[in-house]
């Protein structure tokens, strides 16, 4: 937490994370569930796309579910398809009390989609997809879950093409089908060949109750803070002493919105804060 | 590679705040004492990552 004018960081040696799962994919994250799904991650690395967008080419053939109970349970995907992520993300999009999983699916020939796995008759399976990009290699970075517009809907925002369009798209899923809602301009969330995914967060800057987003933009110089409540509109725009370079991190103040720490192009740290 | 807690603390000072956005949000300059290499969220806590201090 920061307090008063005057901020000061404490340095801590933390203990390394644990292993992953065998057969996890390298440098996976796995993602820890409250509800019915304890853990997930993505699995069988595969080197059959050829892209390296995250770092190397090895992406995920298969996403593991393990349930509450201890059961595991595999989303294999056919050989047209890799999981181009490092973790799955759990949210109960359709908030019947249990979590679906949101995760990038790139096809080989036709580029990268947006997928909802859900649990259906006892079997996880993919439920939904929003169309794939239309050719090899054009990606999209998942930027946060959560209901963006005050109005009960979980969305999930993503950007199109982060290195490239930056194009900050929000989707709903919604009577079984992904839509999107809506979509501002001039976003990054993610430099290519690097594993920094989460160059994004979530938090109610405004202070209407009704989460933000706040991420780089296109040329990653400023940090732009957006919502999309009631329609999206730019909150501000924070020109940065370099380049954003990692991903983001929010600290809690004593009061109001978070601060935001980033690291810069020249190896610094900037922690941007709202004046009350 | 470290990791560390970015968190209250005396060890570490910030730069001068320049004003941003209709004086509305500051920008801290911090200089950390080794190069910042990544920002990782783990549990809730941001934790920076920086090499070469032990």
């Amino acid at each position: 937490m920061l307090t008063g004018e005057r901020i000061s960081l404490t340095f801590v040696d933390v203990a390394a994370q644990p292993r992953p799962p065998d057969g996890a994919l390298p440098d996976a994250k796995v993602t820890t569930g409250k509800d019915d799904i304890a853990r997930a991650w993505l699995a069988e690395p595969t080197t059959r796309y050829d892209h390296g967008i995250l770092g190397n080419k090895i992406e995920a053939g298969s996403l593991v579910i393990e349930t509450r109970d201890g059961k595991r349970q595999t989303v294999r995907l056919k050989d047209d398809a890799v999981f181009e992520d490092l973790e799955p993300r759990l949210a109960d999009l359709d908030r019947d009390g249990h979590d679906e999983i949101v995760v990038v699916k790139s096809y080989l020939k036709r580029g990268s989609s947006l997928a909802v796995i859900a649990e259906r008759r006892g079997k996880y399976e993919i439920v939904a997809e929003a169309p794939p990009l239309g050719q090899p290699h054009p990606w999209l970075d998942p930027a946060g879950i959560a209901d963006f517009t005050g109005g009960g809907t979980i969305g999930i925002a993503l950007v199109r093409q982060p290195h490239v369009i930056g194009s900050l798209e929000l989707w709903s899923w919604r009577d079984g089908a992904l839509g999107k809602t809506a979509e501002l301009p001039d976003i990054a969330n993610h430099i290519a060949g690097t594993r920094a995914i989460d160059m994004a967060a979530l938090a109610d800057f405004d202070g209407d109750g009704i989460a933000d987003i706040v991420a780089p933009s296109l040329d990653r110089s400023r940090l732009r803070v957006v919502s999309f409540a009631p329609k999206p509109r730019e909150i501000a725009s924070v020109p940065l002493p370099a380049k954003a370079v990692t991903n983001l991190g929010l600290v809690a103040e004593s009061s109001g919105p978070p601060a935001i720490a980033v690291g810069l192009a020249d190896g610094s740290l900037a922690v941007i804060r709202r004046a009350l | 590679m470290k990791r560390l807690l970015l968190a209250v603390g005396v060890a570490a000072w910030a730069g001068a705040a320049q004003n941003a956005q209709a004086a509305e949000w500051r920008v801290s300059h911090v200089d950390a004492p080794a190069r910042v290499s990544g920002i990782e969220t783990v549990a809730g806590e941001t934790q920076v990552n920086a090499g070469g201090l032990w």
